[in-house]
């Protein structure tokens, strides 16, 4: 009864204020923040930057606040209208797996051709979107990993140790699965509708960027890596500290053996809307 | 024991008294480490609430592995039978095990109170706007839906 009178929340996102084209990409930002209200409004402000060069894209911005304990929320009521962007307060802590999940359903649900996750602390350079979103809509590949460490890439800003723990997991993936990947603690990446579907029905909980990995190759989604520069936290402090590190490396390599013999959800097919130019 | 019943028989064809409870002992190890690897493969327990698990599963094998080391810590704690200090090693994990998980209970208690707070503001949010907007809700709806 009520459903037929209330709209559809999604018909309320600045996506339907008489935007270009709707045969446009639409492309999901998936921002999860825990206590950014100092940085987020510096990347809302560096998204408006790439809508100003990108303007055959709808870029949503969702901002995913994981139970913040600042005053994330109230920022974000404040610039959500400013910067055309969408905010999604969690009233616990999820940590970042689950939170960057719930920004993926809301993606999912939107209808994003391409959905990707920048962190909120200002680690990702919003200008090296278009690097990691091209390959997915040229249609050659499904996931794309943002890299610090392939050729071409700006320098490289990570300590010594998170170096070690990469190379770790790189040598992981490749004997669990066979995929190559350099940057296995990058959290910058793109995935296209189908993946971002599986994404949203499976994802890791606590430590997701590695873990990711495994379920995706097996569910044959095709991954590739491109090279991009990352910023080093501008504010804040990094999640990874060296304490919680073994944990972290026990738990994630457990967790990524384990997943090679899970029972896995099914892939979603999704009618491809991409490459559209013909290529 | 009679000669006939199928534990005599088993244990007849095991060559020595002390192997008897190391056989058992490491056979129940390797049961729960199956059993645990399964669980979380069939995601029915977390990764991070198996840890505890396996940590003391392989303490346990461990020490029927090396019956020297047993002895050893048997000597140092000042227990005379080596196996009671198996017991009391498992006993140590056990209290190990529910304590974590009293504060994990304590946590999600925790959760739940305040998300059901959270549920609760945002249904009184959702009733003013659709009053705002002029929207009847039929009363009996969601009562009807939520109650068992």
């Amino acid at each position: 009864m009520i459903s037929r009178k209330m709209p559809n929340p999604l018909r309320l996102l600045p996506d339907e204020a008489g935007l270009p084209d709707p045969s446009f990409p639409k492309i999901a930002i998936v921002i999860p923040a825990f206590n950014e209200e100092k940085n987020i409004e510096s990347v809302l402000i560096e998204i408006q930057k790439l809508r100003a060069q990108q303007t055959g894209w709808r870029i949503l911005p969702v901002i995913v606040n994981d139970g913040s304990s600042d005053q994330t929320e109230k920022v974000l009521q404040r610039l959500c209208p400013i910067y055309e962007a969408q905010a999604i307060n969690l009233p616990l802590n999820l940590g970042i797996g689950r939170a960057v999940q719930t920004g993926f359903r809301f993606a999912t649900a939107w209808g994003a051709d391409v959905t990707l996750q920048l962190d909120g602390d200002g680690q990702h350079p919003p200008e090296q979107i278009p690097s990691i979103v091209e390959p997915i809509l040229s249609g050659k590949f499904d996931v794309v990993v943002g890299s610090r460490y392939l050729a071409g890439a700006g320098g490289n800003v990570s300590s010594s140790l998170r170096q070690a723990g990469t190379i770790f997991f790189s040598c992981l993936l490749k004997i669990l699965v066979g995929v190559k990947i350099s940057d296995t603690t990058s959290g910058f990446r793109a995935f296209d509708r189908e993946s971002a579907d599986f994404i949203s029905r499976y994802y890791p909980d606590d430590y997701p960027e590695v873990e990711a990995y495994v379920p995706l190759v097996r569910r044959k989604f095709r991954i590739t890596e491109v090279p991009v520069s990352m910023r080093v936290r501008s504010r804040g402090k990094s999640s990874i500290t060296p304490i919680r590190s073994l944990y972290y490396m026990v738990k994630v390599a457990f967790a990524s053996i384990i997943d090679v013999i899970r029972p896995l959800p099914v892939r979603n097919k999704f009618k491809k809307k991409f490459p559209i130019h013909g290529n | 024991m009679g000669t006939d019943s199928p534990f005599a028989q088993v244990a007849a064809n095991l060559p020595d008294y002390r192997l008897r409870i190391e056989f058992w002992a490491i056979l129940g190890c390797v049961v729960l480490f199956a059993g645990l690897i399964e669980l979380v493969r069939r995601h029915r327990l977390k990764e991070r609430y198996s840890f505890l698990w396996f940590l003391t599963a392989g303490v346990m094998l461990i020490f029927t592995l090396r019956r020297d080391w047993l002895e050893d810590l048997a000597k140092m704690v000042g227990v005379y039978y080596p196996p009671s200090a198996l017991f009391l090693l498992l006993v140590f994990f056990m209290l190990l095990i529910l304590i974590h998980f009293s504060t994990v209970i304590s946590r999600l208690l925790n959760d739940k109170q305040s998300l059901v707070q959270s549920m609760g503001l945002l249904e009184a949010r959702m009733r003013n706007l659709e009053r705002n907007l002029g929207v009847q809700a039929n009363p009996d709806e969601d009562i009807s839906s939520s109650a068992d």
